[in-house]
C-alpha cells in the first residue's frame, strides 16, 4: 500500500490517505480481501496522529470501500471488486497503447481533455 | 537489439543445466538408494531365518534393550533406506524447477548417505546375530554404528561429487514502477507483508499436527524421552511465529523489515542505501531455502516465497533481500526519496 501525504496542501491529511487507498486500490496495489496494515502503524509510519489514520479508514468503511472488524482489522471489501476491475482494464489499456507505440504520457493527456 | 539472443541463450542453456541436475539428482538420490535397499532387504530377508525370535532391535548403553520381531528389519531397512530418499528428492525435485543450487545438491549426496547408512546398519544388526539361541549374548553394536556412519559421510560426498555444479542464476531484474518525485515537504510511505506461500503454511502446519500428536502420545505413556518432542514443538513453534509473516515499509527513514512477533527485525537507514532494484527471487537456489538466511555470496535474504523481492545494495554490509508482493512499488519508493537525496545535495 502506497500512501502520499502533503502536509503544505490545503486538503486535511486523512482525505489524502483516504485518497491514496483508493488509487492503490484502482492501481491494482490493493485487491478485495487484502488486509490494510494497523492504523497506528500508518500513523507512525507517515509521522501523524493516530486519529487521523482512523478517520482516513472510517471515511473509506463509509463508502464501502473497506470493512473494519474487530479483532481483524482493515481488510478492503468485496464491494471494492468494481474498482479492482477497473485496475485490470486501465493496465490491458495501457498496454495495448503501448504495442501501438502511444506513450502513457499522451493516453493521460487524452483522458484529461476528454474530462474538460 | 543484439542483448535479447545472448539473455535467452543464457536462459537456453540454465535450464539445460537444472535438466541435467535434475537428471543426477534422481540417479544418485533414488535409483542407487533403490538398489542399496534392495541389496539389503535381499540380506535381511535370506537371513531372517537364522535370527532369535525376538530379535535384538534396539542397544542402550548397556548392551542390548530393546528385542522385536527379526521382520521388524524389513520394513526398518525399507522406511529409512527408501523412504527418507524419496521424500529427500521429491522435496528437491518440487522447489528446484526453475533454480538450482549447493542445497539441492547437498540433500541428493545425503539421500544417497542415509540409504547407505541404514543399509549398513540394518543388514550389519542382522548379521551380528545370525546363529544365536538368544538375542541377549549378541555382541556391541558400536562398530555397526561406526560403519554406518562411514557410509553416510563417503556416500554423502561421492553424492555430492557426481552431481553437476549448477549454481544459480542472478535474480532476474524486474520491469521497474514508475513514482512520481517527491517533493520537499512531502511524505510517501509504502507498507506490505510478506509472508509464506499456502503450500508452505499447510506443510508446517501438519508437521506440527504430526508432533504434537507423537508429543501426546509419548506424555500419555509416561515415555522417559517425552521431553524431545516437546523440545521441537517449542522450536518449531518459534521459528513459525517469528518468520511466518513480516511487515515490510519503505519510506523517508529507509526499508525496515520486521516480523509480526516483534522479533526479528532489520532496518536499513537511508543514508546506507546505495542502491535499490526489484528482482525476481528463487530462495531455494539462491539462499538454500526459505525464512532468514544468509547466502553463500553473503547476501542478507529475508526470503519467504518465490517471487518479486526487494534487492537493497548496502553501504558498509552485504547486499539485503527481501521477496514480498509488489517489491517494484517499494522500489520505486525507495528510488523516489534517492533520487530527492541527491538533488537535495547538489
Amino acid at each position: 500500500m502506497l500512501i502520499r501525504l502533503d502536509p503544505d496542501s490545503a486538503r486535511p491529511l486523512f482525505e489524502q490517505i483516504a485518497t491514496s487507498v483508493r488509487s492503490d486500490v484502482l492501481a491494482g496495489r490493493l485487491r478485495p480481501g487484502d488486509r490494510l496494515p494497523a492504523a497506528r502503524e500508518v500513523a507512525d509510519a507517515l509521522d501523524v496522529n493516530v486519529h487521523t489514520a482512523l478517520r482516513a479508514y472510517q471515511e473509506l468503511r463509509d463508502e464501502g470501500l473497506i470493512d473494519l472488524r474487530r479483532g481483524r482489522g482493515a481488510v478492503v471489501s468485496a464491494s471494492a471488486a468494481p474498482l479492482a476491475a477497473l485496475a485490470e482494464d486501465i493496465a490491458a489499456l495501457v498496454h495495448r497503447a503501448d504495442d501501438l507505440g502511444v506513450s502513457p504520457a499522451t493516453l493521460a493527456a487524452i483522458i484529461k481533455e476528454m474530462t474538460s | 537489439m543484439n542483448d535479447r539472443p545472448a539473455e535467452q541463450s543464457v536462459t537456453a542453456r540454465h535450464a539445460g543445466d537444472i535438466r541435467r541436475a535434475r537428471r543426477a539428482l534422481i540417479i544418485v538420490g533414488l535409483l542407487i538408494p533403490v538398489v542399496l535397499t534392495a541389496i539389503a532387504t535381499v540380506l535381511i530377508a535370506v537371513w531372517i531365518p537364522e535370527l532369535p525370535d525376538p530379535a535384538a532391535t534396539h542397544w542402550g548403553v548397556g548392551g542390548v534393550d530393546g528385542f522385536g520381531s527379526p521382520q521388524s528389519y524389513l520394513w526398518m531397512a525399507i522406511g529409512l533406506g527408501l523412504g527418507l530418499p524419496i521424500l529427500m528428492v521429491a522435496a528437491v525435485l518440487a522447489m528446484g524447477r526453475h533454480q538450482w543450487g549447493g542445497a539441492s545438491r547437498l540433500l541428493g549426496g545425503m539421500a544417497l548417505g542415509l540409504s547407505g547408512f541404514s543399509a549398513v546398519v540394518n543388514t550389519g544388526s542382522v548379521e551380528v546375530q545370525r546363529g544365536l539361541a538368544d538375542a541377549a549374548h549378541v555382541g556391541p553394536v558400536w562398530p555397526i554404528v561406526i560403519g554406518g556412519f562411514c557410509a553416510l559421510l563417503v556416500l554423502t560426498t561421492i553424492g555430492w561429487a557426481v552431481q553437476p555444479d549448477v549454481h544459480p542464476t542472478l535474480g532476474a531484474p524486474l520491469k521497474p514502477a514508475h513514482l512520481a518525485s517527491i517533493s520537499a515537504g512531502e511524505r510517501v510511505v509504502w507498507v506490505a507483508t510478506a509472508s509464506m506461500s499456502r503450500v508452505a503454511m499447510l506443510v508446517i502446519g501438519l508437521v506440527i499436527v504430526v508432533v504434537v500428536g507423537i508429543t501426546a502420545v509419548m506424555v500419555m505413556e509416561r515415555h522417559e524421552a517425552w521431553w524431545i518432542p516437546v523440545l521441537t514443538l517449542v522450536i518449531i513453534g518459534a521459528a513459525f511465529a517469528t518468520s511466518a509473516s513480516f511487515r515490510v515499509r519503505a519510506g523517508a527513514d529507509g526499508l525496515s523489515v520486521r516480523s509480526q512477533a516483534g522479533f526479528p527485525r532489520v532496518h536499513v537507514p537511508l543514508d546506507e542505501i546505495t542502491s535499490v532494484r526489484a528482482v525476481d527471487c528463487h530462495p531455494f537456489g539462491e539462499f538454500g531455502g526459505f525464512g532468514w538466511r544468509i547466502g553463500l555470496d553473503g547476501r542478507t535474504g529475508i526470503v519467504l516465497r518465490t517471487g518479486p523481492a526487494i534487492e537493497v545494495e548496502r553501504r558498509d554490509k552485504r547486499p539485503l533481500v527481501v521477496t514480498v508482493d509488489g517489491a517494484d512499488v517499494g522500489v520505486a519508493t525507495l528510488n523516489a526519496y534517492l533520487a530527492r537525496r541527491t538533488e537535495e545535495g547538489e
